[in-house]
């Protein structure tokens, strides 16, 4: 009975942390901006995304006033930020956070470099940062392997627009 | 009759162009990002160039080919490659993660055949009096339509209620971005030039599935279980074998979720995206295992790929009938047929009633030729699910970026597909369905679209919406679906526990 007490609580700790409020947060921002946006515009204009936004604000405010209950009366939540919590939080997104700024490095980049070169350079540095491990080739083979079949489809094909490599371009013109 | 069989001589003279154009759009619908009016558009000289007949045949077997393409990375990689592919999402994904990536691909082929096949049939014969349904979809028919797809949002909300009606409604927010469609002032722009016409739904879709389901996936080795894929490969053609017999077992969910396909094509600019989701909610509404939607559940696979290629012929309604461009894809077709002199709209039928008999042909082919071509390639595809996510991830991000880039060609769109993504990340982890605010995004924009119209011809009186007698028939569907559903299943729960009692 006791055990099934305690799993209770934990469950509904489970259900909500702090975390939880990163999208109520982001939500509320977005509804209170769209608010100001649309003052001066027509009535009927404001009806649909001026209901939407105050809808938002009601429901992220529940949400918020259940984290603040949560932590302030039947203490179910916690707000924890020592050591550990970030180390555990840093071994578990770190591959994440590398691919995210791999990301950042293939949009930042494929306008000057072109599609192939960044193509090569983001698949074998995110492979390898997954796990691919062994000889340059068999690092490189499927990051080459994967950027050919994307030049073929995308620019070959497809006729996508993409900034190209002279290389590439050369390629192209022989095609 | 003579005219359809007049059609069928005709059309099958080029015959060899539908399995053609039905494998180019399988491969293209699967590359996240592009459409069937990607494909129609990169290959408009070469259909300009030829005769209209072939023209077209190949046009509707390519719209065919693409609508079940999406599918095949939804079901394997949870990245939809359409956006009507998105609520194939639902329960194709968990299946491949639970090894049923054949059988859920299978499920989809032949529920996509049947359904197009059935619902093209209909349109064949009944063609002249389907296209006088077009006239009586106004806006406040439009806008119900969009609420039955909006009504899912309630039942993706399932355990936490707050959290996805929060996410829902955050969703529509972000398609209310823009350029208002009725005073064209811009709302919630940050001063960004792109976003004044709004938040594009393929970065959104690509954002929140690809990337943040990529993000997710290097946790671990594989999608699937490592010691699940040696047993897979092991399997053979069962997996096949088991998906066909599942959707025909299914065979008049099929059916009826083809023919909501249909009647959502039939309305000017509803779009496949739609169909897809009404029909998946009517069937999570009607069925007694509500909780098994999400999971996995083949019903889900069912009513998503009939519908949106169930569409397919219903799109073609309004083009054929009124000249009106349901789609994107019929507004290429539009071209091709004023290029060749056709003329559009009721006088098609008068000056070359072969040729709108024709393409309804075709795609009836399109979806014999899919159903033959598609389920024997489902092992070799599902194969694909089977590599490790350090190789997967990269690819998938990288594909899924051009793909991003590709409808409008700015860079500011692979950063919205990462800001998605990021977003979508929170979410999963935070226990927000990233679904929601997809179908918020997809639908806001139109249902604020109808909504507008239709209170500016009411000058403002909302009572206008319950003022139009196919309004009111939708708005008590609408209702139905979502009131006698419960209450049957409160009837039941009520008639098992008093046997339960009587029992004892």
């Amino acid at each position: 009975m006791c055990r099934s007490k305690e799993s209770k609580v934990s469950d509904r700790r489970q259900d909500w942390t702090v975390a939880d409020l990163i999208i109520p947060v982001l939500a509320s921002a977005l509804a209170i901006y769209y608010l100001t946006t649309i003052q001066d515009i027509p009535f009927m204009a404001q009806m649909y995304g001026g209901g939407l936004s105050i809808l938002l604000l009601i429901l992220s405010g529940i949400a918020i006033l259940i984290m603040a209950i949560r932590l302030l009366v039947t203490k179910t939540a916690s707000i924890r930020l020592d050591k550990g919590v970030v180390r555990a939080w840093a071994r578990r997104y770190w591959r994440a956070g590398a691919l995210v700024l791999l990301i950042v490095f293939f949009i930042v980049t494929v306008r000057f470099l072109g599609y192939t070169v960044v193509s090569l350079l983001f698949l074998s540095g995110a492979m390898y940062m997954l796990g691919s491990r062994g000889s340059i080739m068999r690092l490189i083979a499927p990051a080459l392997i994967v950027t050919l079949i994307g030049y073929a489809l995308f620019v070959l094909f497809l006729k996508v627009p993409l900034p190209l490599d002279p290389l590439s371009l050369f390629i192209k013109a022989l095609v | 009759m003579d005219m359809i069989l007049s059609a069928f001589h005709q059309t099958l003279q080029f015959w060899w162009l539908v399995p053609i154009g039905v494998t180019v759009g399988i491969f293209i619908g699967a590359i996240p990002g592009f459409s069937s009016t990607n494909v129609l558009i990169i290959l408009l000289p070469l259909t300009l160039g030829m005769q209209s007949g072939p023209a077209l045949a190949l046009m509707a077997s390519l719209y065919a080919g693409s609508h079940m393409g999406g599918s095949i990375p939804a079901i394997l990689f949870n990245v939809p490659g359409t956006g009507a592919a998105a609520a194939t999402c639902f329960d194709g994904y968990p299946m491949t993660q639970q090894g049923k990536g054949q059988q859920a691909l299978a499920i989809a082929f032949v529920s996509s055949s049947i359904g197009g096949l059935v619902t093209t049939a209909i349109t064949l014969f009944a063609l002249g009096y389907l296209s006088k349904l077009v006239y009586y979809f106004g806006s406040i028919e439009s806008f119900v339509v969009i609420l039955f797809g909006l009504a899912l949002i309630g039942q993706i909300a399932g355990k936490n209620p707050l959290k996805g009606f929060l996410a829902g409604i955050f969703g529509l927010l972000i398609g209310g971005i823009g350029y208002d469609s009725v005073y064209s002032v811009p709302r919630a722009t940050f001063g960004v030039l792109e976003l004044f016409d709004g938040v594009p739904r393929v970065p959104a879709i690509i954002g929140l599935f690809a990337i943040s389901e990529a993000l997710t996936m290097i946790e671990k080795e594989r999608i699937i279980d490592t010691s699940m894929v040696k047993k897979l490969l092991g399997q053979g053609w069962k997996g096949t074998f088991e998906g066909i017999a599942i959707a025909l077992k299914n065979l008049v969910a099929v059916i009826r979720s083809g023919l909501i396909g249909f009647f959502v094509g039939i309305i000017p600019g509803a779009g496949a995206t739609i169909g897809s989701f009404v029909s998946y909610q009517q069937a999570v509404s009607f069925s007694r295992h509500k909780e098994r939607f999400g999971h996995g559940n083949p019903e889900g696979v069912v009513a998503s790929e009939a519908a949106n290629n169930g569409l397919t012929s219903g799109s073609l309604i309004p083009l054929l009938a009124l000249g009106i461009p349901g789609g994107g894809t019929a507004a290429v077709m539009l071209i091709v047929l004023q290029a060749h002199g056709v003329p559009i709209g009721p006088r098609l039928f008068e000056v070359a009633p072969e040729l709108a008999y024709g393409v309804v042909v075709a795609m009836l082919l399109a979806y014999i030729a899919l159903m033959l071509i598609g389920s024997p390639s489902v092992r070799l595809f599902s194969r694909m699910s089977y590599f490790p996510t350090r190789v997967l991830a990269p690819t998938i991000i990288s594909f899924t970026l051009v793909g991003a880039y590709v409808a409008r060609g700015y860079f500011f769109d692979m950063w919205l597909a990462l800001f998605f993504g990021i977003l979508g990340l929170i979410m999963r982890r935070t226990g927000y369905p990233p679904h929601a605010v997809l179908l918020g995004v997809i639908l806001g924009p139109l249902s604020e679209r109808y909504f507008t119209r239709a209170i500016l011809l009411g000058d403002g009186d909302l009572s206008i919406l319950f003022s139009r007698p196919l309004g009111n028939v939708l708005w008590v569907l609408l209702i139905g679906s979502l009131v006698v559903p419960s209450a049957l299943r409160w009837l039941r729960s009520q008639g098992s526990s008093k046997n339960s009692e009587s029992g004892r």
